[in-house]
This record gives C-alpha cells, structure tokens and sequence, in this order.
C-alpha cells in the first residue's frame, strides 16, 4: 500500500503539472489566436464603440480619476453636451488606467493605445483560465481542460475580443466566469470568504458591461430553484446572503447604476430571493427547535402566502412607480415583437435582431450539438452546482436565440458543457486499461482529498440535510438523489473495473475520428478569426485580381482632412454611427454618437437628412453644423453606407416628428426603395440622397453610373447641391464631406443665389443655357 | 375685361344664391343624418350610394371617418371582420351627440360605384374626409402600417380632425368572470396535476426532457423563424428550395432539418460518451460503435455541406 501510495503521490503531482503546462499554453494560445487583426492590419482601435472607450482612457489616464468621475463632456451632442463620469461603466477604462500606472512605474514606457490594443486578448487568456476553474469545480479537471480549450478560440467570444476591439465584452466574459465560479464553490463549501470573492468579481463586472444584470437574475434564480428543489442548506444561506449585500453595496458605488439595485425591477428578483431565503433559513431554525408536523403544514402555507404577497406587492409598486419598470432592451426579450413596434433604435442596430441557425453554427460550429448532451450529464448528477449549469444553459440558450450580441454570454457555457461532454466520451475511449484503473484511483483519491478539504458536500451535507427539508412533498427528491448517487458511483466503480469490450480497435477509430473532428473545428475558428472577425471595420482589406490585399483606409483618410482642415470649433453632423470615430480621430465636436441616450437629438438629425435643402439648412443652421459627412459604399460596394441605414433614419425621426417625416414617402409609387430614375420624389430631395450621389455620375462616361451597393444604375439626372459644396471625398467616394455655406451675404435663399449664379453663366454660352434652365425645371 | 368686370358682380350674387340652397338643403340633411344614425345600435352611419352622396358630397362643417369594407362571406375577408369591432369602439368613443365628427360605414354590395370612384382596389380601408364645400379628396389611413388596433386608429382621427377625445372599450363583466373562473380553474387543475402527476413533477427526466427539448429549439434557429415568420420554403429555378443562400435568413423548413441532424449529432455524442458503458456483449459493442460513428461523421459533413450553401466562401468539407 505504502508504495502505491508513494506512486500515487507522484502521479498526481506530474498530472497537476501537466494540467498547469496545458493550461498556460491555452491560454497563450488564447491571446495569440486574437492578434490576426494586428498582423493583418496595423495596431489600431476597432469598430465605433472602442474609440469612445479609448477615448475615455486617454483623458483618464491624462487628467485623473476624479476628474474622469466627473468629466463633462461638451465635444458630443451638441449642443447638449454629455455627463460622462455619470453614464458609463468606467470599468475597462479604470482597468487599462491601472495597467498603465503599473507599467511605467516599472519605466516600460508603452503607449496608452497599445494597452487598449491588447486588453482583449490578454483578458481572453485570463477567460480560458476561469473557464477551466469553473469547469473543473462542476465535473473534472480534464473536463476543465476541454472546456478551457474550446473557449479559448470559440468564434463566438472572439469577435468581441480581438486586439483593438477594446469594449466592455472583452474584460466582462472573464469577469462572468470568474463571478460564476466563485459562486459555485462558495454554495459548495459554504464559505463566507468565497462568497465574498464573488460580490467582489460582482461588483468589477458591475462597473464593466450593462451585463451584470445577467449575473444578478441567475445566481437568485438558482437559489430560487434550489430552494424550491427543497435543497436549502446552510452553505447556501451564507454564500447568498453575503453575495447579495456585499454586491450590491458594491454596485451601488458605480455612479451609473446608483440607487437602481434598490429602486429597478431588473434587480427585484435578487431582492425578493434573499428576502424568501431569509424566511426559510428562520423557518428551518425553528422546525430544528419544534419538530412538528402541524408546524410544517402551516409553515407550508405561510411560505406559498409570503411569496404571493411578494409578487403582488412588486406588481402594484410597479404600477405605482415606486419601481421602475423594465428598461426598452430588456422588455424586448421576452416580447420579442416590442421593440420593432415601440423603440426603433434599438431594433434598428443589427446585433439585437434574433439569431438565426447559421449564427449559431458559425459562432460555435461542432460544440453546437454537444452543449445539449453536456446539459444531459448535467441532469444525470443533480448536485448544487450542476443546477446552475443547468439554469444557466437554459437562459443563455434563449437569450441567445432572441438577440444576435447575446451569443457572446451563451458561448462559455456551450464550451463549458462541451467539455462536461467530450471529458465522459473521452474518459471511455482513451487510455489503457491498466492505467486505466490507477487513472480512476487516483481521481477518486482526488475526490476524497478535497472533499475533505473543501467540500463536504457529497459525504456529509446530505446527512446533515435530508431531516431538515421543508416540505414532505419535496423530502422525496435528496434522498432518491442520494440513492441516484451511490449507485451511479457503485455502478461506475463496476463499470471501469470490468470495462468489458471496449478494444483497442475501437478506441483508436473512436478516437481518431474525433480528433479529425476537432481538427475541422480548429480550422473552423481560425478561418473564421482571419476572414470574419480580424476587420477592424475602419480600415476595410478587399483583394486584388491577383489575390493581393488591397487596404481601403477612406475613413481615416476623410477623419484626418477633417482634423486638419476645419475650425477647432466646428461641428460635424453625421449620422450616430460614427459619432465615437469622429470625437476620436478628428477632435471636433459632434451632434450625436453611438450612446444613444436623447432619442429626440438623434431623430433631429435624421429630420436634417431627410428633408429636402430649404428645410434642412433652417435645421442645420439651428444646430451650427459646419459639415456634414456622409458615407457612401455605392462606388466600391461597401454596403453598409447611409443609403442603406437611411430607411432606419426614417423610421426612427418618424417616430418623434410624425408630421414631418414619413416613411411610405420614401418609397416610389409601386412601393419599392429604389435609387435609379424610379426615385420617390420626397428621397430624390432629400440632401442624404444628394449629399450621396451628388455627381457620382461624372465618375462614369456617359450616363453609366451604376451603384454597386443597390446593383442599379443611379438617378440619371444632374443633382443640384445649393445649401453647402463638396469639400472633401476619400478615395473611393467611400466618406463624403460637405461644408455647409453660410447665409447669403445679400439675404437671398441660397436657392435663389444659385439660380442667379448659373443665370449669369447662361450669358457667356447660349448653348448651355437651355441645358442649364432644363436643369434646373427639373 | 368686360367678362372679368361682370364677374365681379356675377360671384356675390352667385354665392348668396349658393348660400340660400344650401341652408335649405342643409337642416333636412342634417334630419336625414341624425335618422340615418339612430338607425344604427351604435354610433355610426351605414351608408349606401345614396347617402354616401348626401354625407360625404355636399357643402359640410364636419369630418367624416369612413370604413369602406366587404363584409360578404363571399369575399372572405377576414381583417375586414376584425377590423369592424375596433373601428367600433372608437365610434362608439366619441359622443354621439357632438356634430364635428360622423363616422360611416360603406359595405362593397352597397357602394360599388362609390368604390370605384375613390379608387379602392382593397378592403378595408379607413378614409377621411375633411369639411368643404364639395367633392374633397379623401385621406387614406394606413392600415398595413398601422394595424387593425383601434388605438392607432384613434391617433389618425384626432391627427386629422384635430378634436382630442379617449377610447373608451366597453367594460366587459363577463370578462371578470371568465378571468375569475381561470385562476379558481387554475388552482384546482393544479391541486390535481400535483396530486396525479407528482412523479411528473418531481422527476428530473421530465425536467431535462424539456430543458434539453428547449435548448434545441433555441440552436436551431426556432427563435428567428418565431420572430420573422419566413416562408415555409422557396422556388428556385422551379425546383422547391429548402435553404435560402444568405447568413441571416433562413426558412422556417431549415430549422426542422437542423434540428433533426443536431438530434442525431447529439445522440451519437451522447451514445459514445455514455449509453456506451452499458453495453455488455462485445461484438454488439463494436457494431453499435461503428454504426454511431458513421451517423456522427455523416450528419457532420451534411451540416458543413449545408452551411456551405448558407455562405458561399466557406472552404471547410469533410466526406462531401
């Protein structure tokens, strides 16, 4: 015995080992899989949301914390201007700020823009590392290590986290596994100082990503269902008890959330959870002290009247306003018709449209069709922490299939249940028989010795519980769980020691097959890292005839004519799209942005591209712009361009300026969005249709413009600009900037100036003067 | 000249004259109207060629709200029933006694010549008539827009008649009753199912069966066919066409296909990471194994042959 002991020792310490190496190589796996864009391109800050971010880090790190805190912005949303400090998650901004400090500290002089470049990858590495934690505190280690490596290249997480794509999601998926897994080990072991680890995770992720409302419906959901399961348990009461004070203290700290854990109905079920598990625990203590039957009847009934009371009584709050009810976003989740009917902007943006199969296949490929065998192990052993497994399965699975961006909380667990899955088939299929045995000894030994350190779940807890369960009715479920349990471990222990048939034949085929399966998905992942989500999508990569890259850079290009040629003060309208982009690059101010806080300034601006040029420059000259900007993909086929939102613009002003705009005047008379000669008048006059096409034509001889986007040809007539002039367009016409003119000096309109203008030409030139006159009838 | 300078004179005699006809016409048509409307339970006017002549072409001060609709059963049209009871209730909101605002119904079998001379290729349609002197062109609600809810409905006439009035849905009792006789329904079935069907209940194979189930539909795409309501299937090249090329459509028949492969992927899966131990006999084994491992690799392959067509550049194939 002693020298098996000895072996096992060894063993078990090359194994820890061995896990840690693999571990550490997925992880920097992890990070390197996600510098493609930074090999590909440049070192650069993606999308639109990123360069806000950024953005606020540079004045972060430049002028301080407090100053962050309560930065008054006055650059965006003129003429409004933006509290800051008070509407973001300062999270990802104060995490790079600290990197920052750290580094030059150490005199490693790094520039601000490459620890905002790399904060994804790096915290990517940091996701496999908890996915692993989490999974291995729910099934085994080696389980751990598929889910670890599974998520690590995931496309799903990924796309949120390549380097430059410096957003929220990159640091907060982390954040959500590290906050799940100390929450499943603090209900194991009922610590305290777990569970404290995890209000502490809580509050990080609070000051992250809007997310956090996820973590704090799921951990009461689960011991809402644990409760209901008849599971209550002492490790239970204190791991929630203290998560719920000590996290929402702490996210009441962040000044964008404030007093809303206290007052929104998004957190009202966390309340009433801890409020219901207050009640049992007493309930519990009191049938310890009087064990009586009539007692439990009636304690029975008080709970099902407490919990009715409770409902009702957060109804008629509701009703009353004392709480707020559920924000647009999260009320589109469970009605998914609301927000096309009620809040077009958000069902305007493209990550809120549900996920169709093919989103779902490209963002997860094989692990698609296991999650659901991972959530049927999960069943199989009905522990503590397999019920969250399970809550959280489920949840994120519909999330996911109501709203596109919410893959991204979906994929840990897809991964984390795939290698529940892939460690039981492997565990079957490979290893010899021999050390097959020592394998599961030594594992069983494992159990053991943690179980006795940490968790007293399987060997005691129940014990300890199955007396003190609440209601007969649910007495039933523990101790046939229990029953479940032993014999499973019985029948495992027979099953592993026979291992009857299973010959070598078949486990190299099993096994090599799978491998060959996995190889698809490794090449999946890549392939869709490298084509799909490495675009920085401000620098765009199309290929030459010869299969070269060719680089269109046209909006930094257009943002830095902008920086250099205009006014420090002037104001630039653009749609809201590329708000962030335009504060980040060319420093001037803008009318609105992608944090779409003020519904009405945003439909205002849709108002300004959708009216015709009399209309339009009385708004312009309201709002002071001096230029206007202008996307257009119609020259080279980038088909996200304004033509194509424009409808979205409509919907959207139409909704706040019902008189002014209307939709179905955009559509030509057979009711179709055309932009060749078949134009709705109302479009055609519209200066986004102008400011688009304004000679576009004259790129093409004769009369052959064809937009590339629309696959039509375009409006064939001459298109007349009279309120600004064409200052700028990048290489590819892909942004076109305009410079708004200032109010005739003589008081005309500048129609009319216009007119007088191409008047006196007439005069040098009979010829074009009917030509010109024609022009201008039409 | 002279014509213009005799017109000067001709046009107030003109309009007196005018005035004089129309004042008479005026109280008999106003008589005529208030019979027409308390033929009518509620608060509308059912009209016919007639007196579509005598409400809606005449000299008036009010507006008029018109349903134009088909309620035959040999047009079969259904929104044109549902649409009924809505523009009701917003008729019936509106005080029958105040004169600004007549709402009419004209039936397709008693206007036909009216319908053509508006133009009205579809029923229904809502119409607006604004007060004049005679024929106006009337403005079209938008019902594909707006819907058959008789709450947009109110909007558009307030927007166009400009009189600020609230729909008022008449309080139905037997709806506190019917709701009333659910929950006591409810909680006694309930007290039942938790009597009878506590194996059910309790059982955790349930509880997975329909977790499992529901997770399945959410990854194959049943949420977006839910939400969008594509067609059942396509044509293409006169063949039936069961996957639409293109990442962020589909068909609702996709979803079925994907689901039934997921199933067998996920089978296979769960045969060889589980049901596998169970087996005792050896050559049973071997055969189940091999068999499994096929169904995996082909339903595999099939998946990636599919998305294939769902995204044209994607390189990745397995056996074809």
């Amino acid at each position: 015995m002693a020298v098996s002991a000895v072996n096992l020792q060894s063993l078990k310490k090359s194994k820890d080992l061995l896990c840690i190496v693999i571990l550490a190589l997925i992880a920097i796996l992890a990070f390197i899989s996600r510098l493609l864009s930074v090999v590909r391109f440049e070192s650069v800050i993606h999308e639109f949301d990123p360069w806000f971010n950024y953005r606020a880090t540079q004045y972060l790190v430049n002028e301080g914390f407090y100053k962050f805190l309560t930065w008054f912005d006055q650059v965006s949303w003129y003429p409004l201007g933006r509290v800051v400090g008070g509407t973001l998650y300062p999270g990802i901004m104060i995490t790079s700020g600290i990197i920052y400090k750290v580094l030059h500290f150490f005199n490693f002089n790094i520039d601000i823009r490459h620890i905002c470049v790399f904060l994804g990858p790096v915290f990517a590495g940091l996701t496999s590392i908890a996915t692993y934690l989490l999974t291995s505190e729910v099934c085994t280690k080696s389980a751990g290590l598929f889910a670890a490596a599974f998520v690590a290249i995931a496309p799903g997480y990924i796309s949120r986290s390549v380097a430059g794509s410096y957003d929220n999601e990159a640091i907060s998926i982390f954040l959500l596994m590290i906050t799940f897994y100390f929450w499943v080990k603090s209900v194991k072991t009922g610590s305290s100082f777990l569970a404290a680890c995890t209000a502490l995770f809580y509050f990080y992720m609070v000051s992250a990503w809007g997310g956090y409302i996820f973590i704090i419906n799921l951990i009461p959901l689960h011991v809402f269902v644990l409760l209901l399961m008849g599971r209550y348990s002492k490790r239970l009461y204190v791991a929630y008890s203290t998560f719920y004070v000590l996290g929402t203290i702490g996210s009441m700290q962040i000044p964008f959330v404030g007093f809303q854990p206290a007052t929104t109905a998004e957190h009202m079920a966390a309340l009433g959870t801890f409020g219901l598990l207050q009640i049992v625990a007493f309930a519990s203590f009191c049938r310890d002290q009087l064990p009586s039957e009539s007692f439990k009847t009636l304690l029975k009934r008080a709970l099902i009247v407490i919990f009715i009371i409770g409902i009702t009584g957060f109804i008629v709050l509701q009703r009353l306003h004392i709480i707020d009810p559920w924000t647009g976003r999260l009320y589109s989740l469970f009605d998914t018709g609301y927000a096309k009917k009620h809040i077009p902007i958000i069902a305007s943006v493209s990550e809120h449209q549900p996920t169709a199969w093919p989103s779902f296949f490209f963002d997860l490929h094989i692990l698609v069709p296991m999650f659901p065998v991972g959530v049927y192990f999960a069943f199989k052993k009905l522990t503590d922490e397999n019920v969250f497994i399970i809550l959280y399965s489920f949840t994120a699975a519909y999330f996911a299939g109501v709203m596109v961006r919410l893959m991204l909380t979906l994929t840990p667990i897809v991964c984390v249940t795939a290698g529940i899955c892939m460690s039981y088939l492997f565990d079957n299929f490979l290893g010899y028989k021999k050390s097959k045995a020592t394998v599961v000894k030594v594992e069983e030994t494992e159990e053991v010795l943690s179980g006795n350190e940490s968790t007293p779940e399987s060997p005691v807890s129940p014990k300890i519980n199955s007396p003190k369960i609440n209601s007969p009715k649910m007495t039933n479920s523990p101790k046939i769980h229990n029953k479940l349990k032993k014999s499973e471990h019985n029948s495992q222990k027979q099953d592993n020691s026979e291992s009857p048939s299973i010959t070598f034949e078949i486990k190299l085929i099993v096994t090599l097959s799978l491998l060959l399966v996995f190889c698809m998905y490794v090449w999946h992942c890549t392939w869709v890292t490298s084509n799909a989500y490495s675009s920085p999508s401000i620098v765009l990569a199309s290929r030459n005839r010869d299969g070269s890259q060719h680089i269109i850079d046209d909006f930094r290009e257009a943002y830095y004519w902008l920086r250099q040629n205009s006014a420090e003060d002037a104001k630039i309208m653009s749609w809201w799209d590329y708000g962030y982009q335009l504060a980040g690059m060319t420093n001037r101010t803008t009318l609105v942005d992608n944090n779409t806080w003020n519904n009405t300034h945003i439909a205002t601006v849709g108002r300004m591209l959708a009216s015709n040029e009399e209309n339009a420059y009385e708004l312009l000259r309201k709002h002071d712009v001096d230029y206007a900007l202008v996307m257009f993909g119609g020259a080279i086929g980038y088909s996200g361009d304004d033509i194509n939102k424009f409808l979205w613009m409509i919907r959207i002003s139409e909704n706040v300026y019902p008189e002014q705009v209307k939709e179905e005047n955009f559509y030509n008379s057979r009711g179709e969005y055309r932009v060749d000669d078949s134009v709705s008048p109302t479009l055609r006059d519209s200066i986004m249709f102008k400011m688009s096409f304004y000679r576009f034509k004259d790129l093409y001889p004769n009369n052959q413009a064809f937009d590339r986007v629309r696959g039509t040809t375009v409006y064939s007539k001459p298109i007349q600009l009279t309120i600004m002039d064409e200052v700028y367009s990048s290489e590819n016409l892909l942004v076109r900037i305009y410079k708004i003119k200032k109010p005739d000096n003589i008081g005309r309109s500048l129609q009319s100036a216009a007119v007088f203008n191409s008047g006196r030409r007439r005069k040098r030139n009979r010829k074009s003067r009917k030509y010109k006159q024609q022009k201008i009838d039409d | 000249m002279k014509i213009i300078n005799s017109l000067k004179y001709f046009i107030p005699l003109f309009s007196l004259f005018c005035w004089n006809v129309f004042a008479l016409s005026k109280k008999e048509k106003s008589e005529k109207i208030e019979e027409l409307l308390a033929k009518s339970s509620d608060n509308f006017i059912n009209l016919n060629e007639k007196y579509y002549d005598l409400l809606i072409n005449t000299p008036r001060d009010y507006h008029t709200i018109l349903l134009a609709t088909a309620t035959n059963p040999q047009f079969k049209c259904e929104p044109c029933r549902e649409l009924l009871p809505e523009f009701l209730n917003v008729a019936n909101s509106w005080d029958p006694n105040d004169k600004r605002v007549y709402f009419a119904i004209l039936d397709y079998q008693n206007g036909k010549n009216v319908f053509k001379q508006l133009k009205i290729q579809n029923v229904p349609n809502i119409l607006h008539f604004r007060p004049s002197d005679g024929v106006v062109k009337p403005d079209f609600y938008d019902l594909p827009r707006n819907g058959l809810g008789a709450e947009e409905l109110i909007q558009f006439v307030i927007k166009k008649t400009g009189v600020e009035f609230e729909l008022q849905r008449p309080t139905d009792y037997t709806q506190y009753i019917y709701y009333g006789f659910i929950v006591v329904a409810l909680i006694i079935s309930i007290k039942i199912v938790i009597q009878y069907f506590k194996e059910i209940i309790v059982n955790k194979r349930s509880w997975m069966i329909l977790t499992v189930s529901i997770i399945f539909l959410m990854i194959s795409g049943f949420m977006w066919v839910h939400i969008r309501h594509p067609p059942n299937s396509g044509v293409s090249h006169g063949n039936v066409e069961f996957f639409i090329s293109g990442f962020q459509q589909q068909y609702a028949v996709e979803s079925q296909i994907i689901l039934i492969i997921y199933i067998l992927i996920a089978f296979s899966f769960l045969y060889l990471s589980d049901k596998v131990q169970k087996v005792k006999n050896a050559h049973l084994l071997r055969i189940t194994v091999y068999v499994v491992l096929a169904i995996l690799l082909v339903c595999f392959s099939l998946i990636l042959r599919i998305f294939f067509i769902k995204s044209q550049a994607y390189p990745f194939k397995l056996l074809f």
